[in-house]
């Protein structure tokens, strides 16, 4: 019952995103929320393989830069439309997940997480190598024209944002409770055991590491247009890979709903601290928070509520 | 010409690689034998430099002798860390991967600490050796290469020695090999990991001091170091002491011939390369036992 109504929210969800900045004028509110959505489906995606496989990406902001270099090109330099520029970029992203994950998933978890840092130096070093993505000077973009039923290209972006965010929890809510996410849950307790079973741990592994690669890279490939300036230093930054998973584990990794709890939580504080602290301390308030859930409450946010509803929580990385 | 170019680069890069060992051979113990992926161990390098130089300038000792000064220091800070990290999070299983949450949050908060502390621009520290080369054949190296490499092999041969001949360090190993039949003999795994983390992080205090005498440091230099200790560590099969000396010498020696025929901003890519190739061709490093 509770599944057939499932695309209906989806639907119901994107045409509300839609819609919003019709009636809803306030440019600022567009600006902080898309960095929050940003979030939103960067955890969704990273949460695939690390919530439901325990596999921890270390490199989402490679997969992140990925997108929006590959995007920033096409349309900049070839003048190529957005949307083939957006999906030739989640298609690079995806491969660039394909390479990594066939260098490191076959062996433990750990080694993963350090392929993936490794990956993060390797990607931002053939950008700095190359003149034609802009090396360290970084790329101007041209902004698109705004579109004739939005006023401005930051509520096209928040549209954009949003229906990717939603796309990527109906696809999280999808492999959760299909035999993907079932199959990734049973590795990540004992890959040992999964694997005798007859559960093709690698191969899930790998789609898992793909399809977040592939998210991860659509999401990078907007931000260009919202930006409108990028350079490897920030955009390669361990800071953006950080977020992403304290997000996912403070919300509670692991579940589809996590998540989506921790990077609004985190995203909405972060947007508003940034006006008042430094990006400095808001990091450090990131980790400082996150140790203090990975002692106390290793469920995240999500498992707080399911104990205090009396529900059981679908588990964690512990 | 070139041929003297490549000579001397090789040279360079196998001083370079004793450093890159003494970078590397407290995280070979933390990640091969006690299962502890310290993800934060150029954080705590890149913290001893920032205490080495205090010490430097206070006192006017040199950069080297700062570093060993802080062994001591470090060896309590890594006992420290082990102790809250075994109450926390290795308590409940899978430690391995729980404790990257723990790592990864600590290595943002030693940056972010530094940053504010001591301020994001670099520091340098001006020794008498800084910018002094010597001819050494036809060969010029510079001195500050032939010191750090020096105390890098030093501190190797020692921690080989250490878990070779002494109680504690085979009791080290023996953990590592079978932390069961260890309880079985009477013995706590806990007490050993504990010593084996002190270790660990005295390392990285004396190699803050090589740092400092190397170059000048800035609070987010570990970023460069991560991809470097990793590799150095898998590359020579992590666990092995040995190894990371290899390993530093084969990482230091590619760097240097990558930066002659590619150029200076490649060098980074290559520690990444590496780490990537070995994992997908031979996990267990290049001296497999």
């Amino acid at each position: 019952m509770k599944r057939n109504l499932a695309p209906m929210y989806l639907l119901v969800s994107l045409a509300f995103g839609a819609i919003l900045p019709v009636f809803y004028k306030q440019p600022y509110f567009y600006f902080a929320s898309y960095i929050v959505l940003q979030y939103v489906a960067l955890s969704v995606a990273w949460n695939l393989l690390g919530g439901y496989g325990g596999y921890l990406n270390f490199g989402t902001s490679a997969f992140f830069g990925v997108g929006a270099y590959v995007s920033a090109y096409l349309f900049n330099s070839l003048g190529i439309p957005e949307v083939i520029a957006i999906l030739a970029a989640g298609a690079v992203s995806a491969l660039f997940g394909v390479l990594i994950g066939y260098s490191s998933l076959r062996l433990r978890g750990v080694y993963f997480a350090i392929a993936t840092l490794a990956a993060t130096t390797l990607v931002q070093s053939i950008v700095l190598n190359t003149p034609a993505l802009g090396s360290a000077v970084g790329l101007y973009i041209r902004f698109p024209a705004a579109p004739a039923i939005y006023g401005n290209l930051i509520e096209l972006l928040f549209v954009a944002m949003f229906g990717i965010s939603v796309v990527s929890i109906g696809l999280s809510y999808w492999i959760e409770n299909s035999w993907i996410g079932r199959g990734l849950m049973a590795l990540r307790d004992d890959e040992q055991a999964a694997e005798t079973l007859g559960v093709p741990t690698f191969r899930l592994k790998l789609y898992a590491n793909v399809l977040s690669g592939f998210l991860m890279g659509v999401v990078g490939s907007l931000y260009p247009l919202y930006i409108g300036y990028i350079e490897p230093y920030s955009i390669f930054d361990l800071g953006i890979s950080f977020n992403v998973f304290v997000m996912t584990f403070i919300g509670g990794i692991g579940t589809w709903q996590g998540p989506i709890i921790g990077a609004l939580v985190l995203g909405s504080i972060q947007q508003a601290a940034s006006v008042t602290v430094t990006s400095q301390y808001n990091l450090a308030v990131v980790a400082a928070a996150m140790l203090v859930f990975g002692i106390f409450s290793p469920g995240g946010l999500k498992g707080i509520f399911s104990r205090l509803f009396g529900k059981r929580s679908t588990g964690t990385v512990n | 010409m070139a041929l003297d170019l490549l000579l001397e680069s090789i040279a360079t890069g196998l001083l370079i690689g004793g450093f890159y060992a003494a970078l590397s051979v407290g995280l070979t113990i933390s990640f091969g034998l006690i299962d502890i992926a310290n993800v934060a161990h150029p954080a705590f390098i890149i913290l001893g430099a920032y205490f080495a130089l205090a010490l430097s300038q206070t006192f006017g000792i040199d950069p080297i002798i700062a570093g060993l000064l802080l062994v001591a220091p470090f060896y309590v800070i890594g006992n420290a860390l082990y102790l809250f990290y075994s109450n926390t999070f290795e308590r409940r299983g899978e430690s391995s991967l729980a404790g990257l949450v723990l790592f990864f949050g600590l290595l943002i908060l030693l940056e972010v600490g530094m940053a504010t502390q001591f301020g994001v621009g670099l520091k340098a520290l001006y020794s008498a050796y800084g910018s002094v080369a010597v001819s050494f054949g036809p060969l010029l190296l510079p001195l500050r290469f032939v010191y750090s490499f020096v105390a890098g092999v030093a501190a190797v041969i020692a921690l080989e020695l250490f878990l070779s001949r002494t109680f504690r360090g085979r009791a080290i190993r023996a953990v590592a090999q079978d932390a069961q039949a260890v309880s079985l003999m009477g013995a706590k795994p806990e007490t050993i990991r504990l010593i084996a983390m002190g270790v660990s992080i005295a390392t990285a205090g004396l190699a803050g001091g090589l740092v400092l005498a190397v170059g000048p440091i800035s609070p987010y230099q570990d970023r460069l170091l991560i991809g470097r200790v990793f590799a150095v560590v898998v590359l020579g099969g992590s666990g092995s002491v040995v190894g990371a000396l290899l390993g530093g010498i084969v990482l230091g020696i590619s760097e240097n011939i990558a930066t002659i025929y590619l150029g200076a901003g490649w060098s980074l890519a290559v520690s990444a390369v590496i780490l990537l190739l070995v994992l997908a061709l031979r996990p267990s490093g290049i001296l497999r036992r």
